[in-house]
This record gives structure tokens, sequence and C-alpha cells, in this order.
């Protein structure tokens, strides 16, 4: 059983500050949405006010078209998994998957059994059954906790953060899990993080949330190539966006490169960004001359910060053949890869096309 | 460094506790000098009624106050865990009376259980309850004594209460979410956590209980009433000790007094173990 999620207006006070600033979202049935935000931004209070752990101080929380705002949290058909695998140490592992099902108490013994093989074979942890959850390795736990989540088959799945306390290898690995889970169930899902990789890796469509406000939702390329505002540019992307204020010229200027294409608009205060893999190290007369500052060698890139033209401008080029520290270089940017937002709002005011 | 506690401990605890159990083989009034009597003092001890009257006060008096104690000091601790107006005030005024010296607590005591000025038995005659003469029948006056341990939980309470803070938020965010109600996550989470803290404040109060009962039987029912209801093994040490200057007598009803904790601990142990409260 899938069901759609809606959140109308929700607004949450801790404290004199507010944590929810007015959301509104929405997550379609059997699609799985990440909430992607740093932390205090109130994604984990949005978690909590879906499952009715929290109550807004105004706004409607719909479930499949019901709403749920004044309904207690057993009632609303969630389950939800957390970063900390809250599993209970006197338990076996079977047993904490039944947890759920006998709080109910109106479930037989063969049909608790069966359902709960179901569910840990789906979470990868059926041959853990008979152990305690002091002797498994964290990503076991996580995967315990899900098994404990699916068995009672809600309407929703609620993740918070459930990978951020496995390493960064075992994290990829129960990424793919996840995934394969979350549609072979086909559930809601609600997947809260600040892993900005795993948010585009999961999500069918990623909410960028940040101080309790929603600043864009879509679809993870959507998010990454025609981000909403300034700051869903500057969150989206490792390294993050290079941004220059856009001083008046002709042409244009953005830090040490020149704005030529489409009119920028006179009269508007406006601030360029462009991507690092954007901008590549070119040869003798091309772009601007700049020095390299550092170079990070990362995977198959290397991350190239250069100060050219008074600017710091961070570049992402190929690991082999990447320049050394002090090296004069010159700095290219792909004609057109600019994004542009309006200095005081930092709405978005126009994209690059495809490149 | 552990140069200062070592001293201490052999001092104060070690040096009094050999010199006890020697002392519990002699004759000894501190006037003559002490005559050995080997275990003469155990002998005349079991053919004493007054001791066997002692012992069954003290038992009944661990096996009752005890679970009451600890019930009291685990409902106190998951009350007053969450933050709520004035939980400081609340906290502070559980922890106070354990912290009022023991004879000023029983004079309290003494004031309260007066049969026609104090407060319990005014207010219990205004409800139309029966109000009995706490201090002068025997039995009313052995319930004064447990009730009156009743309220010096603070110790019980303040572990108790930082083995629920140590519980961690999600498990009960979970058992809202499967619908549990408040008893079945108090029976299946709460309590298989706080286990073994209960365990060890089990053994810690069964100790505590055959000494606490001293200073309320000496200063608030002085033993009686009659005929020694209130007389607790402690009591008959006291008197036996100090008034009577049998010493060597009090010394073997110490050792009595000590086998009796250690056997009731030995059965504890077995019991929670048979129990498996204990996780792992």
């Amino acid at each position: 059983m899938t069901a759609g999620v809606r959140l109308a207006g929700i607004v949450k006070t801790y404290a004199g500050a507010r944590a929810l600033d007015g959301v509104d979202l929405d997550a379609a049935a059997g699609e799985t949405l990440a909430i992607l935000g740093p932390s205090g931004c109130g994604k984990t209070t949005l978690l909590r006010t879906v499952a009715g752990l929290d109550h807004p101080d105004t706004g409607s929380v719909h479930i499949d078209g019901r709403d749920v705002t004044t309904r207690p949290p057993g009632e609303r058909n969630v389950a939800m998994v957390f970063q900390n695998h809250a599993l209970l140490p006197h338990l076996s592992v079977a047993e904490n998957i039944a947890f759920g099902l006998r709080a109910r108490g109106r479930r037989r013994p063969d049909d608790v059994d069966r359902r709960v093989a179901e569910a840990a074979a789906l979470a990868g942890c059926d041959h853990l059954l008979d152990r305690r959850p002091a002797h498994l390795s964290g990503g076991e736990r996580q995967r315990v906790a899900l098994a404990r989540a699916v068995a009672r088959r809600p309407a929703v799945l609620l993740l918070d953060e459930p990978l951020a306390s496995l390493d960064a290898h075992l994290r990829s690995r129960v990424r793919l899990d996840l995934r394969q889970v979350f549609d072979g169930l086909g559930v809601t899902v609600l997947h809260v993080t600040h892993d900005q990789a795993e948010a585009q890796a999961l999500g069918h469509r990623v909410a960028v949330v940040a101080a309790g406000r929603v600043h864009q939702v879509g679809t993870p390329d959507d998010v990454y190539d025609r981000p909403a505002d300034r700051f869903v540019a500057g969150f989206l992307g490792i390294p993050p966006m290079n941004l220059f204020e856009v001083l008046d010229g002709d042409p244009p200027r953005a830090g040490p490169f020149c704005l030529v294409g489409p009119a920028v608009p006179g009269g508007r205060r406006l601030d360029a960004g462009i991507r690092p893999e954007a901008i590549r190290l070119g040869g003798a007369g091309e772009g601007t001359p700049g020095r390299v500052q550092a170079v990070d060698p990362t995977g198959a890139d290397a991350i190239v910060t250069v100060e050219a033209a008074g600017c710091r401008v961070v570049a992402l080029v190929p690991r082999h053949g990447r320049p050394v520290v002090g090296e004069e270089v010159r700095v290219v940017a792909r004609p057109g890869a600019f994004h542009l937002f309006d200095r005081d709002t930092g709405a978005a005011w126009a994209h690059p096309g495809p490149p | 460094m552990v140069g200062p506690f070592v001293v201490g401990a052999l001092a104060l605890v070690v040096v009094p506790a050999a010199v006890t159990l020697a002392l519990a083989l002699f004759d000894h009034d501190l006037v003559r000098s002490p005559r050995w009597v080997g275990l003469g003092n155990f002998a005349a001890l079991l053919d004493d009624d007054v001791f066997r009257i002692s012992l069954r006060n003290s038992m009944a008096f661990a096996a009752i106050a005890v679970p009451l104690r600890l019930g009291g000091a685990l409902a106190l601790a998951l009350l007053l865990h969450h933050r709520r107006r004035g939980y400081g005030a609340y906290r502070a005024a559980a922890l106070l009376p354990t912290v009022v010296p023991d004879v000023a607590y029983g004079l309290v005591w003494l004031w309260l259980l007066n049969p026609l000025h104090g407060p319990i038995n005014l207010v219990l005659a205004a409800v139309g309850a029966p109000t009995p003469s706490w201090l002068t029948e025997p039995a009313a006056a052995q319930a004064a004594v447990v009730v009156m341990s009743l309220f010096t939980v603070g110790e019980g309470f303040l572990i108790l209460l930082a083995a629920r803070a140590a519980i961690p938020g999600e498990v009960y965010d979970l058992g809202r979410l499967d619908g549990a109600g408040a008893w079945p996550l108090f029976r299946r989470v709460t309590l298989p956590y706080v286990a073994p803290t209960l365990a060890l404040l089990a053994a810690r109060d069964t100790i505590f209980a055959f000494q606490a009962s001293f200073v309320p039987a000496l200063v608030v029912t002085d033993g009686g009433p009659p005929p020694f209801s209130t007389t607790y093994l402690p009591v008959f040490v006291y008197r036996n000790a100090f008034e009577y200057l049998r010493y060597g007598y009090a010394a073997a009803a110490t050792v009595v007094m000590l086998g009796v904790t250690v056997l009731m601990l030995v059965a504890q142990a077995g019991i929670l173990r048979r129990h498996r409260l204990l996780w792992g």
C-alpha cells in the first residue's frame, strides 16, 4: 500500500525560533523524495511532523488524502529509521523486527514469523536473526532497523540520515541496497540527508531545505543544472560553484572572466556563478592569467584553486596533467556556462543551456 | 596517592571488623578482662528469644521495605524524567528526606505519628479513615518504620534518573510509531533497560535495610511497643553492647547480621540470573 504525502503551510516554533517557516511539500505515491539541507535547517523537524512525533503550530499533514494532522503517530501507518538505529539491546534481531508487529497485539505467531522473515530478507539481514544488536556491525544494525520499519508494511517510510554514522565505503554499498528496497516495495519514502551525493542517488526528486524553508524541489538534474537561487547553487556541487559579483562594463565582468552571450540586463545588481567543471586551464593567450594556490587530487579529478585577476577561482581538472602549486596558468570559462542570480534576493535570473 | 584511602579503609573498616570478629569469641564487659568462650556466644544467641524476634523483624522489614523503596524510586525517576515546569523543585523535594540527618528525620516523624496531635492522624480522621495508634500498637509501629523508610529513596531516585536518561529517545519514538501504549512501553522498553540498575540497587538496599531500621527504631519507637515489635538487629546489638555491656555477645550478633545479609544477596543473585533480566 502506498500513499502520497502532502504538507501544507507547516509552521513550527521552538523557543522563539522558527524551525519550520511555512513549508509546502508534496511527495507522490511511491516516490522517493530526498530532503537535503545543512545541519539545523529543520529537516528532522519536518520528518517528525509527518510522523506525528511533533505537532506543527499551524498547517496540515495529509497522508494518502487523509488529514492526519491531529492523529497520533500510531494511527498514521508511518515507519521511521533513525541515524542512531535505536534497536533494543536485550532482544534478538528477529524480536526487534517483530517488536512493531507485536505492539499492536493482534498477530498470530506464525504470521509474525513470516513477516519477520520477509522483512529481513528484503533488508539483507536474514542471516542474522538470532544475533543480538551488540554483536552486529554498524551496517548490519541499520539493515535490521530498516527491516523493523518495513515489517509493518507502512504507507510512508521516513529515514532520518540513516547512513550518516557509516563509513564512506559502507555508505555507498548500503545506498545501492536501499534503492533496490525502495523500488521493490513501491512505498513513499522521505529521506532526509545532508549528503548531496546520497540525495541525488536515492531521490526521484530532491527538496533543498534551509532555515526552515524549502528553496527548491526538482529532479536531481533540475536542482543541479537549474538551481532556483544562490543558496541551492552553492549547496549542490562539490566543489561548490564559483560566485562573483557582476561588474558593469563592456563587456560586463564576473571575477576574472568576461560575460558574453545573452544581454545582461542593465540596472540590476547581479551575481554570476560558474561551476568548477566548466572552467579549464587553457594554453597561452587564452582566458585570464593566474597563479595556482592549491591542488587537491580527488579520485579521477583534481581541484585546483587559482588566483586570477585578484579573484579566487576553483576549477575541476583531470587528475593527470594537473598543475603544481605556484605554477602560472590561464583560466578559461566555457562560453555561456554562467548562472545569473539577483544579488539582493538571491533568486536565479538565467541558467546556461546544456553543455 | 591512594595512601590516605588505604589508611582510612584500614583504620575505619578493616581493623574494627577484625576486632568485632575476634570479640565475638569472647565475653567482655569493659570492666573485667575478656574471657574466652569460643562459640558460646553463638549458642546463647540461638537460645535467645529476643534475638530471634530481632532477626525476624529485620528480615521482614527488608523483605517489605526494599521492593517498596525501589518501586517508589523508579516511579519518581520516571515521573520526573521529562522537562516540565518546576521539575527542578520536585526533584529537590524527592531528594530532601535523604539528605536530612537521620536523627532529625526520626524526630520529625515522632511528631507526625503522634496519635492525638500528629498531622497524619488528623488528616486520616478528617477523611473518616481509621487512625491507628502508631507508636503504641505493635503492627502499626512496624508499619510506621516501613513508611518512614519509603521517603528516603533519594539515592536510588538519582541513580534511576540517570539510568532512564541513558535510554535513547528514538526508542520511544519508534514505540509511539508502532502504536504502543504507555504500559507496553514501560514493560518492554523501559524496564529491560533499567533492570541492571534495579538489580544493583536491590542489593545495595538490602544491605542498607538491615542498618536503616536502626535510627527510627531507636529514636521514634525505642524498640517497642512491647514486646520488642520494632527491635531490629542493629537495635539488639546496640542494647547488648552499650546498655547491657555484653560486648562479645553483641559482636556475635553482628557477625550473624553479616551472614544473613550475605545470604540474602546470594539469593537475590540467584533469582536474577535465572530470570535473565540482565542481558548480554
